[in-house]
């Protein structure tokens, strides 16, 4: 076990040296010079060549890079382009609005979804279950613009119900902060709902047909107990590994509703800068997301190790 | 597993590290596709998901093609005069904030994302298996290497990614078809090494060694027929991958430039205006697309549903 | 089928009279056991052979009523103990399967819960009987001595992956034999065994039957298995 932990590391120290040349390489593309892009259209020359070489610019990649990674690993994440100041606090607040937007999507799809997918395997082959099944995957299949907008034309625009702006204001209290966050939260519960009831139903019905079951039911206990005590934490145990490795669709929905519902989360902030080429900005974030799902997919075997016992413990003995 | 945009609900199920295991899945669809009769075929044409999602596609091709003779109005022809007005006799869709026709837009918008999501599962499907038969043939130490560069960049949010790359090349029709290419490509390589993997130890193979053949013919001329299936099959599932992605990536922004009419493009000009109530804007092109991803998801789930069966 | 030897007797553990089991595969109904009839009396240990696929273990499933979702007992009677236990209700048949009948299992590996550790699993029977969580542990780890487990406590806290095949036999076996059940049914017991070990936990069935002085059924498709272990065969 120790040795899939230290592999399990070595690839995702790996993958974030990967994203650290990716994203150094695309910055390195970029059209543009970062100190006329400060300064911008109107300063002098030689003001942009002083910025550039106070910037280090014109110093060999490979120094650059170096400079570069060294300026992360201590939180200087640079200066952006559109705002004069420092990244970092930028990329600090919008992370935290985003974890709480993820959270209350999380919160709502996982006991969702393991109810639908639990409820499809029990009545497999029934009507239920295709219904939850075939609703599920088309549904995760939407586009989450696609199913914001037909959420905000009925609730926001129509009926009226739910707020469908995503920022309460600033000072807001807890429960309306949420409650505005509800309609964005939506389209991420769809993408998330089918996979999650999918890998919910399918480990629900192996389970169901194991060995295990049959001994449980034989031994006289009634049908609840055997679902509640033998069969679920089995079944659920590929499905809540599945749920850590999902905030990778979590992160690309999270960028297009932030955008649609016009909240000021990290998808929104990449998208911002983006828009307005602030390369500083956008590198920060998507560094930052980059981080974090790696941190999460981690964390994700790292609970499958903790909850399958046969991964947990070493040889058998006897 | 990451994805632009991230799609889930694929033939791959999901794996955090480990091997380049699990494109199982699709090898065994595909396996099984090998040894697809014709009667299949006809098979397939018969099932009502796939004659629904067929002729779903068949219509917005036909509105691609042949849109601008279709439409009632200009798609690019201003009426400020009527800027914003409901669906009516007149203009059945409405209009957008600069007068012009939303249906006619919608109507030839399907031209650029039915363009750019084919070629860019076409290029991740070449590039992808190029790389996918060299790993699985070679193996040793390229397949080692590659694997892990694999690994690593999957282990990466695409949809960040893409982000990157768009900005630093400008948006455009040839930037999304690269990005997205470049995206599919380790996804269609691991499921290509997979089913190379379970060609390798067939008789052909050892022949042609001993024939002495050169690897390159053996790679394209031997082995890449007969995983031809399964690239087929990966093929249909991207593609409906990539028309959520370059859908996203227009709202996004990062697509079609205006005044080019285009669902995405047009949905992101136009989504503030549904605080103003002006829903039609942005519904239609909407549903439009969700019409386009079920009708691939459509002819995905049946080919997948021949082969099972 | 045939019989060695005959005995029809109202107090006998198990019954078997002219029983069908009919499975529906595709709309179709097919006949996979046909006219099957022994019985068991008190005490006895009844052998039933036959080849593979011959329909043995759907019999003993059928007796307890666990057949797939298309199968289902299409004619015939079963009395365990004088109760029909095609009739039960639900509470009726949890009972009859809770305290009279007992079943050990093939692959004893996969009959356990993979992540409840072994004690648990044993001790969950006893609360089922009734005990307390506390008097259920004490119990199971009883169980396990009887089961000639030398070192009980240690085994209880394993899991199931971390138990040879011969250690989760035993295991089974307790678990089937804690509440003396009136019925045993052992399908295959050790055909997943190794042969020192299939020696060791026939030797132990043999003993805890004397001791429980329970009925078994024992499946097999290996003679002198059923040779050694069995009063009368049956073969289907």
């Amino acid at each position: 076990m120790a040795m899939f932990l230290l592999r399990r590391l070595g690839l995702m120290i790996l993958t974030l040296w990967i994203l650290s040349l990716i994203v150094f390489f695309a910055g390195q593309i970029l059209p543009g010079d970062p100190g006329r892009a400060i300064l911008g259209p109107l300063a002098r020359e030689n003001s942009v060549q002083a910025l550039d070489h106070q910037l280090g610019v014109d110093r060999p990649l490979l120094t650059r890079y170096l400079s570069w990674i060294g300026g992360l690993v201590h939180g200087n994440f640079g200066t952006s382009y559109t705002y004069r100041t420092a990244v970092e606090p930028f990329v600090r607040a919008a992370l935290i609005n985003s974890v709480k937007l993820a959270l209350l999507a999380f919160v709502i799809v996982v006991p969702l979804g393991i109810i639908g997918g639990v409820i499809a395997a029990l009545y497999s082959g029934r009507a239920v279950d295709r219904v939850i099944s075939v609703s599920g995957l088309s549904l995760s299949a939407m586009p989450e613009f696609v199913t914001g907008i037909v959420l905000i034309v009925i609730f926001g625009v129509e009926l009226k119900a739910l707020p469908v702006t995503a920022s309460a204001g600033t000072g807001a209290g807890v429960f309306n902060q949420f409650r505005h966050l509800i309609l964005p939260a939506i389209p991420l519960v769809l993408i998330l709902f089918g996979y999650i009831a999918r890998m919910a139903r399918a480990g629900t019905i192996e389970a169901l047909n194991s060995d295990y079951a049959r001994t449980a039911v034989l031994k006289g206990l009634p049908q609840t107990t055997v679902i509640r005590r033998h069969i679920l934490r089995n079944s659920l145990l590929p499905t809540i590994t599945v749920i850590a490795t999902q905030t990778g669709y979590l992160i690309g929905g999270l960028v297009v509703v932030e955008t649609l519902f016009n909240y000021q989360g990290i998808g929104n902030l990449i998208f911002k800068a983006a828009q307005a080429k602030d390369f500083a900005m956008l590198e920060a974030g998507v560094l930052t997301i980059g981080v974090v799902y790696v941190l999460a997919t981690l964390a994700a075997d790292l609970l499958l190790i903790a909850l399958n016992p046969r991964l947990r413990i070493g040889a058998s003995d006897d | 597993m990451t994805d632009i945009a991230g799609i889930p609900g694929g033939a791959t199920p999901a794996e955090s590290g480990g091997s380049l295991g699990p494109a199982g899945g699709t090898v065994a669809i595909a396996v099984a596709a090998q040894r697809m009769a014709p009667t299949r075929w006809r098979l397939l044409l018969r099932r009502p998901t796939f004659i629904v999602g067929a002729a779903i596609i068949v219509f917005w091709v036909v509105c691609a093609v042949f849109g601008r003779l279709i439409a009632p109005y200009n798609p690019l022809a201003q009426q400020l005069l009527f800027a914003n007005t409901g669906p009516s006799g007149t203009h059945w869709f409405g209009t957008d904030p600069l007068g012009r026709d939303v249906l006619s837009r919608v109507l030839v918008g399907a031209r650029d994302i039915l363009i750019v999501t084919p070629l860019a599962t076409i290029l991740g499907t070449i590039l992808g298996t190029a790389l996918g038969l060299a790993m699985g043939y070679f193996g040793g130490a390229l397949d080692l290497i590659a694997g892990r560069l694999v690994e690593a960049v999957l282990a990466l949010p695409a949809v960040i990614i893409s982000f990157l790359f768009i900005v630093a090349l400008g948006a455009s029709k040839i930037t999304l078809i690269i990005v997205i290419g470049f995206i599919f490509t380790p996804l269609i390589a691991r499921t290509v090494r997979a089913a190379v993997l379970t060609e390798r130890h067939l008789d052909y193979l050892s022949s042609a060694r001993l024939l002495g053949e050169r690897p390159l013919r053996v790679m394209f001329g031997e082995i890449l027929p007969n995983v031809l299936p399964a690239i087929l099959v990966e093929f249909t599932v991207r593609l409906g991958y990539a028309v959520f992605a370059v859908a996203t990536l227009s709202f996004l922004g990062f697509g079609v430039q205006p005044p080019t009419p285009d669902w995405g493009s047009d949905i992101a000009a136009n989504y503030t205006g549904l605080l103003a109530g002006y829903w039609w804007q942005t519904l239609f092109p909407a549903l439009a697309i969700a019409s386009l991803v079920t009708a691939v998801n459509l002819i995905t789930d049946s080919i997948e549903q021949v082969l099972n069966a | 089928m045939s019989e060695l030897a005959a005995a029809a007797d109202a107090s006998e553990a198990l019954v078997v009279s002219h029983m069908d089991v009919t499975y529906q595969v595709r709309g179709q109904d097919r006949l996979a056991l046909r006219d099957v009839s022994f019985s068991i009396g008190r005490g006895e240990s009844y052998g039933l052979v036959g080849e593979s696929g011959s329909g043995k273990s759907t019999a003993a499933l059928a007796l307890v009523r666990y057949l797939p979702r298309n199968g289902r007992v299409s004619g015939g009677t079963i009395r365990i103990n004088g109760h029909d236990p095609l009739a039960l209700g639900h509470s009726g048949l949890r009972e009859l399967r809770a305290r009279t009948v007992s079943m050990v299992y093939q692959e004893p590996g996969r009959a356990l819960n993979p992540s409840i550790r072994a004690g648990r699993q044993i001790a969950e029977v006893f609360e089922i009987a009734g005990q307390s969580s506390g008097e259920a542990t004490a119990s199971a780890e009883g169980m396990l001595r009887k089961v000639q487990i030398s070192d009980p406590a240690r085994v209880m806290r394993r899991y199931p992956h971390e138990l040879s095949g011969g250690m989760a036999q035993r295991v089974v076996i307790a678990m089937a034999l804690a509440v003396s059940p009136s019925l045993l049914i052992l399908d295959e017991p050790t055909t997943a065994l190794d042969a020192t070990v299939e020696a060791e936990v026939l030797d132990l069935v043999a003993a805890l039957r004397q001791e429980f002085d329970t009925s078994v059924l024992f499946i097999s498709h290996n003679l002198a298995v059923i040779a050694k272990m069995c009063d009368r065969v049956g073969v289907l």
